[in-house]
């Protein structure tokens, strides 16, 4: 008990012994925060915002200069040798300069709060502490952790920024294997994949804490930044017993840390790279991957070892990664590819997309929070006010599947010189809750496979006429009871021009003449695909070919209580003949 | 008493440290001496759990000594290359040093400042090589520590502040019973302070001995005789080296000198003979001459 005591006042003792050493950095960085956030924008009379965003950066680069400051006997022989010779453990020493740079924070957090408080600043800057603080905090026990894992504190610096990306890190490489994952087996998107990865288990938002910038905090907030505190202070703990410091003076202390950083490198360098050359072939990227994975290990290694020779045992290492790598990214296919030519039954889904947006039902899972309950009116709502038609009907679900299976045989497809299209989305919402989202990338091969094609375009052709559709993606128009209970005008506008030719148009008439013009657009369509991926909305073109000036109808709903808002647009050419006569808009 | 028992230690693929034994005696003052690079820095660091060993132990007392080690706490280090804390004075470092050791004594240090006439306001990283040795010097005698390990601690030091830091050194032995282990490539002064002597090469104590002892084991003698000297074939001595100068022949040699003389009388005409008193910094040649280490013969060609 005595001991303990003795022990504790010690290193009270210590810790302000180690206060008192810092006397300068807390009289220098009190000048420099009053004087940056709080007497220039007095002076200056200017918006604080830019001055207490700065004062932000300066807490981050004072505080992490300090930590390496302090670290910093753990880079240098003889200083190692000094502190390691007197009768207080690493540990310890380690832990007081962790508490007083965590007061030393603090001090200067609460001298930035004087600023905002004295400039009544916005609230935002308040809420970006909630991430701030966990980043200071962590960043403070990061670079202790960095330091001992370095035998410089140049290194020391860069580790540190180096370990808190590591989640973001992992993220790439993760992304990077499904990219390749996206090129080799048809239907998968490196993106989706990513997504419920990342809203499954890397939840990055949380890990960075930024999630919690317009939530209030919680106790998976307490608990997430206790828990890396510890597990950070557990690293310390076992590093530090573990350090060689006869190594001291190397980049990295520890041989198998210097062989993660050199092999992690190694992957997100060509990963990166990769990732830029989405418009190249499988076999090219394979190949610069591979040879820029080398480069880099070989560059990495040389600098870290400072040596151009690099040992046998280094490149057995590298061989054994990119192994198991490979392995890795092989199952990973396998996987996939088991997966990749199923297509649901019918009866088993509830909703059906196809277009080309990867997170159509994105809005009804955050909305519903991953239950069903009345939001999937709201759901129906939100797509129909963007005109997204989601497929409910039996008959439309059988046609998707239908054109999902016709997908997986040709994805050569020209949509003319006119139209690009690089990916086809067919999505899923299953009765279990589940979502299935495929990610077709098309060829605008000119060379399409004409019986391909053909087939595509009668099932899309099914679809476009389908009752579900026109009530969907015009409802204005064919929906009875939503037409019914609306007030709903029109504006013929000039597509060249923007010019309203007629104003306040009763849309009860006009509406006889858009039914049939429509009808007659969709059943004579020629691409009936490109309308189901475009949902109609086809890019007007400001003057027809013979430079005639083409129009376009505004539908305007009339609000009740709130201002009228326009709920479609259409361009109206030549093929809407009934359209054009009634407006009287060409001879 | 200290001991360093089968101590090794790699770094990386190069063996330092090679199943060192070491063994210092309370209140006696341990020299430990040798080649370049044979490793007495890295043992003394070893001692003080600044590295850890890859094999062997480490006793004081006959407790083991580890990095938890309670008695650790009473070891200290005085290291070559010194360091001191940015902008500390002397006074500033004991007023540290005073949190961490239970047994400093100021009124030593205050003693110790004015016998060696320190200015102990001044910041010691501004201070002159020999200066900075004599305030980690005091700073260590002020600590009252159990063992003490000094690292090349009189280099950069005028002759009389080296009687000054004898005159200490010895003081404290005598009076604090501690062990004090001296690692210095300044034979000629450890010659006249040390009880006992470690000669290190390759990372390993070749010779460990009391100075005395080492002294009368080898010994030196200088002979003229009429013809030229055979090969000696005897078993009560043992020639180590025989170095002809004109007509003069210098031989060191174990083992008996008094039959080594005989031996010559009964094969020569021995004209003069004469034993001469080793110096310490001989006995180091002549024990490192037998590894083979500085025996090349410099030839201009």
């Amino acid at each position: 008990m005595e001991l303990k005591t003795m022990k504790s006042n010690n290193f009270v003792k210590l810790l302000i012994n180690s206060l008192k050493n810092k006397k300068n950095w807390f009289l220098i960085s009190t000048v420099i925060i009053f004087v940056t956030t709080l007497l220039i924008p007095y002076i200056l009379k200017s918006t604080e915002e830019f001055f207490i965003a700065f004062g932000i950066v300066e807490i981050f680069v004072i505080v992490y200069l300090n930590c390496l400051i302090d670290n910093s006997f753990l880079h240098s022989d003889s200083k190692l040798a000094y502190y390691k010779s007197k009768p207080i453990s690493f540990g310890k020493q380690i832990s007081i300069s962790i508490v007083s740079n965590v007061i030393f924070t603090s001090f200067l957090i609460i001298l930035l709060f004087i600023s905002i408080a004295f400039h009544d600043a916005s609230y935002e800057f308040i809420k970006t502490f909630k991430f701030l603080i966990p980043w200071l905090g962590i960043g403070i026990f990061l670079t202790a952790l960095s330091a001992i894992l370095t035998g410089n504190t140049i290194m020391a610096g860069l580790i540190t920024i180096f370990n808190f990306a590591l989640p973001a890190l992992f993220y790439l490489i993760i992304m990077f294997v499904f990219t390749i994952l996206e090129d080799i087996v048809v239907g998968f998107s490196a993106n989706v994949l990513m997504d419920t990865l990342t809203n499954t288990f890397l939840k990055l938002e949380y890990i960075y804490f930024y999630e919690y910038i317009d939530k209030p905090i919680d106790f998976i907030y307490v608990l997430l930044f206790g828990s890396i505190l510890i597990l950070l202070s557990v690293l310390i703990s076992v590093c530090l017993k573990r350090r060689k410091n006869e190594n001291t003076g190397d980049f990295i202390v520890f041989d198998g840390f210097k062989y993660f950083v050199s092999v992690l490198a190694s992957i997100i360098i060509p990963a990166t790279f990769s990732m830029l050359l989405y418009e190249e072939g499988v076999a090219s990227k394979i190949i610069v991957s591979i040879l820029l994975s080398i480069l880099t290990y070989y560059i990495i290694i040389a600098i870290l070892e400072k040596s151009f020779k690099i040992s046998r045992f280094s490149i057995k290492l590298y061989i054994c990664c990119m192994a198991i790598f490979i392995v890795l990214n092989g199952g990973t296919i396998l996987i996939a590819d088991h997966f990749k030519n199923d297509i649901p039954k019918p009866e088993d889904v509830k909703m059906a997309y196809v277009g080309n947006d990867q997170w159509v039902f994105n809005s009804y899972i955050d909305s519903s929070d991953g239950y069903e309950t009345d939001e999937y009116e709201n759901f129906m709502k939100w797509a129909r006010e963007r005109g997204i038609t989601i497929f409910t009907n039996k008959e439309s679900i059988i046609y998707v599947t239908d054109l999902h299976r016709e997908m997986l045989l040709d994805q050569t497809y020209n949509v003319g010189e006119y139209y690009y299209v690089n990916n086809v989305i067919i999505s899923y919402w299953m009765n279990d809750g589940s979502v299935i989202i495929r990610d077709y990338k098309f060829k605008n091969d000119e060379n399409e496979k004409e019986i391909g094609k053909k087939r595509i375009d009668d099932i899309a052709n099914k679809l476009i006429n389908s009752k579900e559709l026109r009530e969907k993606r015009y409802y204005y128009l064919y929906d009875e009871s939503y037409y019914n209970g609306k007030n709903i005008y029109c504006n013929i506008r000039n597509a060249y021009n923007d010019n309203i030719e007629i104003k306040n148009l009763n849309f009860d008439n006009l509406r006889a003449s858009l039914i049939k013009d429509i009808d007659k657009m969709l059943l004579e369509s020629e691409n009936p695909f490109e309308f189901l991926f475009f949902h109609g909305d086809f890019y007007p073109y400001l003057k027809d070919e013979k430079g005639n000036e083409n129009y376009y109808i505004e539908f305007i709903e009339k609000g009740i209580g709130v201002e009228d808002y326009t709920i479609d647009e259409i361009l109206i050419n030549d093929n809407f003949q009934n359209t054009m006569d009634f407006l009287q808009l060409k001879d | 008493m200290l001991k360093v028992n089968d101590l090794s230690k790699k770094f990386r693929d190069f063996k330092v440290l090679n199943n060192l034994n070491l063994s210092a005696e309370l209140g006696q003052i341990y020299g430990l001496v040798g080649s370049n690079g044979c490793g007495k820095t890295t043992l003394l660091k070893h001692i003080m759990n600044i590295y850890k060993m890859d094999s062997g132990y480490i006793f004081f007392n006959g407790d083991a000594v580890d990095e938890d080690s309670e008695i650790l706490k009473e070891f200290y280090y005085v290291q070559d290359n010194l360091f001191f804390p940015n902008q500390f004075t002397l006074n500033k470092l004991f007023e540290y040093e005073k949190l961490i050791y239970k047994n400093i004594s100021q009124e030593k240090f205050e003693h110790l400042v004015e016998f060696f006439n320190i200015d102990k306001n001044k910041n010691l990283n501004k201070m002159s090589k020999g200066q900075k040795k004599q305030a980690a010097f005091v700073m260590a005698i002020s600590t009252q520590p159990k063992v003490l390990l000094l690292d090349e601690i009189v280099d950069g030091l005028d002759a009389v502040v080296k009687r000054k830091f004898w005159n200490v050194l010895i003081q404290e032995v005598m009076d604090n019973e501690m062990v004090v282990i001296i690692s210095s490539h300044d034979l000629k002064e450890l010659d006249n302070i040390c009880d006992k002597v470690g000669i290190m090469h390759e990372g390993k104590i070749l010779k460990e001995e009391n100075l005395e002892k080492m002294k009368n084991e080898i010994k030196r003698v200088q002979f003229a005789i009429e013809g030229d000297l055979e090969k000696i074939t005897d078993t009560d001595f043992d020639i180590i080296k025989t170095v002809k100068i004109g007509s003069i022949y210098l031989c060191t040699l174990t083992g008996n000198v008094e039959h080594f003389k005989k031996y010559l009388e009964n094969k020569y005409n021995v004209l003069i003979f004469d034993e001469l008193s080793m110096s310490l910094e001989e006995i180091f040649i002549t024990e490192l001459g037998g590894v083979g280490y500085g025996t090349e013969d410099y030839e201009i060609k």
